[in-house]
C-alpha cells in the first residue's frame, strides 16, 4: 500500500518533472490592450499563464483588443504569437487566446505541438465553456475557464490522467465499499426452498382462470435527434509568417 | 424413569449410528451392523428375558426421576436425572432432550419416556453426514469468508460440533386460493422522431384447489425458527419409520411447542406458496400487482418427525454466534464473526488496486 504510492509518486514526479527552465517562463503572457482586466486580474492570469507554461512546455498568450489594424481575428491572432517571439522548442509550441473587442469575437490559435492538442474539436469544446462569460462581458472568468482547459489539454497521458483523480478515487471506493459489503454479506444463507418444493405433484386445479382485457393506452413523445461529435481533425492554415498554425473562434 | 441403551451383539459395548455407513457401529469391537441385524438380536433376547420390553432398559430402583437438589428454581424445573445403565453416573438432562450422552462414560443414552406416546415420532431422518464430514464443512465455511478474524478457526471449537435430531411437525394441507390482480403489456415502437409507448390493462382472476405435503417448522422453542427455516429443504425420499436406534449417539430433543403452537408459521408459508403458484400462471406480463387474495385451508394434517442438525455454538469476543448444518443434505446456515481491522485492510487494498488500474487505464486512454 505504501510502496505503491511512493512509485506513484515517483512516476508522477518523473512526469511532471520541470524541464531545464526557458527565458519564456518569465516573458509576459497577458497582453490586455482592450483594458478587460484589473491590475490584480493581470497579475494572477500572468502568474497561471506562465506556470502552465513552463510546466507544459506550452507557450500560453492571452492578447485583448479593441483595433485588430484591419487584419481578421485569425490572422490578428497568428501573427501576435509569430511576430513576438512566444512558443517552446523548434516547432514554436504554444496556444494564444484572443479576445477581439472590435467586432466581439474570440479566437483560439494553436502552434506547433499546440496544433494537434488544440484542434477543431478541443477549441470548440472549450469555446463552448467560454461562451456564457464572454456574453456577460466576464473576461477574467472566462479567461480563467481558457487556462484551466489549456492546463488540461497540455498535458500528456498520464497528466491528464492526473486530473481525473477526485473522479477516479471516488469510482475506487465505491466499487472497494461494494465488494467488502458483498464479502461481509456471503456470510449470510439464502432460502433455497421454492413454491414448488412442498407442492404435491400436478396437485392444482384451477377453477378460475381468466385474463380480462381493460383497455389500451398510447403514448407518444417526439425525440430529438443529436448530433455526432466531431472527428479531432485539426484544419491548419499559413499565417503571414509562413508558420502552420490551427485555430478556431467565434462571435460572442 | 429410565434410560436405554444399545448393546453391541457381539461384545456389549455401546453402539452409535454411523451417518457414513448408515449403520451402527461399536467402538470397541468395531463390528458393524445393520438395522436387521440389530432388530433380530433384540428380538433373541427379548425372548430369553420376557419382562423386559426393551432389552437393557433399566428399571432403576428408584423409578422415579429425582429433582436435583439444586437452589437454581428454572434448574430445578427443567432438570431432570436419570442413572447411567453403565457406570451408574447420574446424567442430568433438560426436560426436553431425549437423546444425549453419559457425562462420565460417554455412553450414547436414550430416555425411551421422551419418545413414547404423543411424543414417539412417526418418521426420522437418519443423519447422513457424519461428524468428521460436518467439521470439515465448517473448517471451509469459515476459509471462503475473507472478513473471518484470523484467530477464529481454533480446533477447539471444532470438538463442540453436536449432531442433533430437532423435532419437526411436518403439515400436509390442502388448500383453495383466490388471486385478483391488475397486470399490464407494455410495448414500446419508434417511427421516425417518435417514440410510442403501448400500455394494455388486464384485469386477472385466479382461483383453485392444491396440495402441499411435508411442510416443515420445528417444535423446538430452543432452535432459532429462522435459523430452521433456511435449513430446508429436506429430502423426505430418505425418511424411515421411526425408530429409537437411529438417535443412538447424537442428541436428540422432544417437541416444546405442539403442532397448534407451529400452526401459524406453516400457515403463512402455505399461503405464500398458494399464491405464489396461482401467480406463476400469468405469464407474458410486464407487471402486475395484487389487488386481492385469500386462501382457506381446507383440511391439515400434521406429523412429527425428527430431523437430522449438526450445531455448533461459538463464542467471539462476548457475541455468540450459531453454526447450523442440515445432517442430510448439507447446507450451511450461519453467521460469522467480522473483522473490522480485515474489513479496512480489504477496503484499502481494493481501492488501491482499483484506483492504479483506472489510472494507468485511463493515462493509456489519454496519450
Amino acid at each position: 500500500m505504501r510502496k505503491l504510492f511512493a512509485v506513484t509518486l515517483l512516476v508522477l514526479s518523473i512526469l511532471l518533472g520541470a524541464l531545464p527552465a526557458s527565458s519564456l517562463d518569465t516573458a509576459q503572457k497577458i497582453y490586455d490592450d482592450a483594458d478587460l482586466f484589473t491590475e490584480e486580474e493581470e497579475r494572477e492570469l500572468g502568474e497561471w499563464a506562465r506556470k502552465i507554461a513552463s510546466k507544459k512546455k506550452m507557450d500560453v498568450v492571452v492578447v485583448t483588443t479593441d483595433d485588430t489594424l484591419g487584419k481578421s481575428s485569425m490572422a490578428y491572432a497568428d501573427d501576435f504569437f509569430d511576430y513576438n517571439g512566444f512558443g517552446y522548442g523548434p516547432d514554436y509550441d504554444g496556444v494564444l487566446l484572443l479576445i477581439n473587442m472590435e467586432i466581439r469575437e474570440v479566437w483560439i490559435s494553436g502552434s506547433g505541438r499546440g496544433e494537434s492538442v488544440f484542434n477543431d474539436e478541443t477549441i470548440d469544446k472549450i469555446l463552448d465553456k467560454m461562451e456564457p462569460s464572454l456574453r456577460a462581458d466576464q473576461f477574467y472568468s472566462a479567461t480563467r475557464i481558457f487556462l484551466k482547459n489549456v492546463e488540461y489539454y497540455a498535458s500528456h497521458g498520464f497528466q491528464k490522467a492526473a486530473y481525473h483523480t477526485p473522479g477516479l478515487a471516488f469510482v475506487s471506493i465505491i466499487v472497494a465499499a461494494l465488494t467488502v459489503i458483498g464479502m461481509a454479506a456471503q456470510n449470510k444463507a439464502v432460502k433455497t426452498t421454492t413454491p414448488d418444493t412442498y407442492l404435491v405433484g400436478d396437485s392444482v386445479r384451477l377453477r378460475e382462470n381468466r385474463d380480462i382485457y381493460i383497455r389500451t393506452d398510447v403514448t407518444t413523445r417526439s425525440i430529438s435527434s443529436s448530433s455526432g461529435g466531431g472527428s479531432g481533425r485539426s484544419s491548419t492554415h499559413r499565417s503571414s509568417s509562413g508558420r502552420s498554425h490551427s485555430g478556431g473562434g467565434r462571435r460572442f | 424413569m429410565s434410560v436405554m441403551v444399545y448393546k453391541c451383539p457381539q461384545c456389549g459395548a455401546s453402539l452409535a449410528f454411523d451417518a457414513d455407513k448408515q449403520k451402527w457401529e461399536c467402538k470397541f469391537c468395531l463390528g458393524t451392523f445393520d438395522k436387521q441385524t440389530l432388530e433380530e438380536y433384540l428380538a433373541s433376547l427379548k425372548e430369553r428375558n420376557p419382562d423386559l420390553e426393551k432389552p437393557e432398559e433399566v428399571k432403576a430402583e428408584s423409578a422415579e426421576e429425582h429433582v436435583q437438589e439444586q437452589l437454581d428454581e428454572d434448574f430445578n424445573r427443567s432438570a431432570r436425572a436419570y442413572k447411567c445403565p453403565d457406570c451408574g453416573a447420574e446424567i442430568v438432562t433438560d426436560a426436553t432432550t431425549a437423546a444425549t450422552f453419559c457425562v462420565f462414560c460417554h455412553n450414547p443414552t436414550i430416555i425411551p419416556a421422551r419418545l413414547s406416546g404423543e411424543y414417539r415420532p412417526s418418521k426420522v431422518i437418519p443423519f447422513k453426514i457424519s461428524k468428521e464430514a460436518a467439521q470439515k464443512a465448517f473448517l471451509d465455511w469459515c476459509r471462503r469468508k475473507p472478513l473471518v478474524p484470523p484467530d477464529f478457526k481454533s480446533k477447539p471449537q471444532l470438538e463442540k460440533i453436536t449432531g442433533m435430531y430437532v423435532p419437526f411437525w411436518l403439515y400436509d394441507c390442502s388448500v383453495s386460493a383466490t388471486l385478483r390482480a391488475n397486470a399490464q403489456k407494455i410495448r414500446r415502437w419508434r417511427s421516425g422522431n417518435h417514440e410510442h409507448i403501448e400500455t394494455k390493462y388486464y384485469e386477472l382472476r385466479r382461483e383453485g384447489d392444491m396440495r402441499f405435503s411435508g411442510i416443515p417448522a420445528d417444535g423446538s422453542s430452543k432452535m432459532e425458527d429462522q435459523t430452521m427455516d433456511l435449513l430446508e429443504p429436506y429430502d423426505y425420499g430418505q425418511m424411515v419409520n421411526f425408530d429409537m436406534s437411529y438417535l443412538s449417539g447424537y442428541l436428540a430433543e422432544k417437541y416444546d411447542v405442539d403442532k397448534e403452537g407451529v400452526w401459524p408459521r406453516i400457515k403463512d408459508k402455505v399461503a405464500n406458496d398458494a399464491i405464489a403458484q396461482l401467480m406463476s400462471t400469468a405469464k407474458g406480463y410486464d407487471t402486475v400487482q395484487i389487488t386481492h387474495q385469500e386462501v382457506r385451508i381446507k383440511s391439515r394434517e400434521a406429523h412429527y418427525t425428527l430431523m437430522p442438525v449438526w450445531m455448533l455454538m461459538y463464542k467471539h469476543g462476548d457475541k455468540k454466534y450459531l453454526f447450523a448444518m442440515n445432517g442430510q443434505t448439507g447446507k450451511v446456515v450461519g453467521k460469522l464473526p467480522i473483522s473490522i481491522k480485515r474489513a479496512i485492510a480489504w477496503f484499502c487494498g481494493i481501492a488501491a488496486a482499483v484506483f492504479a488500474v483506472l489510472f494507468v487505464a485511463s493515462g493509456v486512454y489519454f496519450l
